[in-house]
């Protein structure tokens, strides 16, 4: 008995050692044992698979994407589980070849809509409260190409813009900032309004800072959560760049609504931003006219 | 030459129902992992070292056909047998159906449970919630086909006269009590 016990304690550490060893085993041997293992048993399983699965359905007609229509090729008879799974697995392969088109399409709109406007990359160097707003400095300026009122960005999202520029160096305020103001857009509803900072910075650091947006209208649509671009009036920054979401909207007075919106970036994890050269293309106003202009080309 | 029929015929009906006949006859929600509940009944019912073998082999066998990494189910199957060995050895080799039952469910979360641990250890991807939710989904299945498994089990290894002594000993008592209640009379 005590022989017993003790090849048993022998035993186990062994077979858990054997098993650790498995770990060694490399993927492909692995697949191959599978295989072999699922080929020795094909008779069996088959055997099981007549003995439970549903009588194998005809070969369907499948309308590709393409408008072909692709016939499945019957297989020999006498094999109706073969025919079966060959019929699950091409119907399958249909579908995701399909939803592998589909994303493919859809992956290649949002490179496309990741595409950033010219910008240099800057680092943040320095981080400061100034009047009870935290204002960044980053280590580019004029000779950088850096102008006065510049868009800065941060992974794609709008953090803020510049408010002074050096030689060397530039401050960016946040779009909490109260001095902020950018022209916005819902990116469901399409409602267009002007983001704005807070009025009121926080009492104290924990609060969150958030900014809110005024809308003009009648009614509004917008759900808590969605998100709001930026729609490129103000010249600074192009359209469709993410500002943030919306968490609730009120109503001020009869046609003005006031949404307060989270940023999309939180200042406290920045550390390389990108600021925008982006300039507007001119657009040809055509010059104002007076009643005279107006009389005389009648 | 028993044992290793006895291993077989496990090998091979762990792999028939867990790829052909459960996926085909039963839930998802009701699918057990048998090849642990065989190995902890041959744990149970026979000696120690057929038992831990047959552990290892039914782990190789879950490894095959669902694991993430080759081994580690055959790891976390013997980590649990013998954590349920440790904690309850003289309980679960009497030879009872209800302490097989007991130790199948107990061994099927252990087992479960140590996979995913140490899944997420090794760097896999283990969804929580996913995770949690199939671990409880094998619990219920193994409550409820615990008990069958176990007395299957009991039955062909008793046949194959590889239980151990007392287990045997006992399981022929019950034979010859049950003959004697109907009327017959049993040798052995």
């Amino acid at each position: 008995m005590a022989r017993n016990v003790a090849r048993s304690h022998l035993l186990f550490p062994a077979l858990v050692l054997a098993a650790l060893m498995l770990f060694l085993v490399p993927e492909a041997q692995v697949n191959n044992l599978r295989a072999r293992t699922l080929s020795a048993l094909t008779p069996l399983l088959n055997f099981c698979g007549s003995a439970t699965r549903h009588p194998a359905p005809e070969p369907a007609l499948i309308t590709a994407s393409n408008k072909t229509v692709v016939e499945i090729p019957k297989t020999p008879a006498g094999t109706p589980a073969l025919a079966s799974a060959v019929d699950v697995l091409t119907a399958e392969l249909v579908q995701k070849q399909n939803e592998l088109a589909k994303m493919r399409s859809e992956s290649g709109a949002r490179d496309a809509a990741l595409k950033l406007p010219p910008n240099i990359a800057a680092d943040v160097i320095a981080r400061q409260i100034l009047w009870q707003e935290p204002v960044l400095a980053i280590n580019r300026g004029e000779a950088d190409g850096v102008h006065m009122h510049a868009g800065v960005l941060f992974r794609g999202a709008v953090l803020g813009r510049v408010i002074s520029v050096g030689p060397h160096a530039a401050c960016v305020a946040l779009l909490t900032h109260r001095g902020m103001s950018i022209t916005a857009r819902l990116s469901e509803c399409r409602v267009e309004g002007l983001l704005q900072g807070h009025a009121i910075a926080p009492k104290d650091e924990s609060e969150e800072r958030l900014c809110r947006m005024s809308v003009i209208g009648k009614e509004l649509n917008a759900k808590p959560g969605e998100n709001i671009v930026t729609s490129g009036y103000d010249g600074m920054f192009p359209p469709g760049l993410w500002l943030g979401a919306v968490i609730d909207s009120k109503k001020k007075s009869d046609v003005q609504w006031e949404i307060s919106v989270r940023p999309a970036c939180n200042e406290n994890v920045i550390e390389t931003v990108q600021v925008l050269l982006y300039s507007p293309p001119e657009v040809p106003w055509p010059a104002k006219s007076t009643k005279a202009d107006v009389r005389s080309t009648k | 030459m028993r044992y290793a029929f006895c291993l077989i015929t496990f090998f091979v009906a762990a792999m028939l129902l867990q790829t052909s006949l459960f996926p085909a006859l039963i839930p998802p929600m009701l699918q057990p992992d048998i090849g642990l509940l065989m190995g902890l009944c041959a744990l149970a019912f026979g000696v120690r070292e057929f038992g831990l073998i047959a552990i290892f082999t039914m782990g190789i066998q879950a490894d095959l056909f669902g694991s993430a990494r080759f081994g580690l189910l055959t790891l976390c199957y013997l980590l649990a047998a013998g954590i349920i060995l440790w904690a309850a050895w003289r309980e679960l080799t009497r030879g009872d159906l209800l302490a097989a039952w007991i130790g199948g469910v107990a061994a099927t979360a252990l087992a479960h449970g140590l996979y995913i641990g140490i899944g997420r250890v090794c760097g896999y991807d283990v969804h929580w919630g996913q995770a949690f939710a199939k671990v409880l989904a094998w619990i219920l299945a193994s409550v409820v086909w615990g008990l069958p498994v176990a007395w299957l089990c009991g039955k062909w290894m008793y046949g194959l006269n590889l239980m151990s002594t007392p287990v045997r000993e006992r399981w022929a008592a019950e034979a010859r009590l049950a003959a004697a209640r109907r009327g017959k009379v049993m040798r052995g």
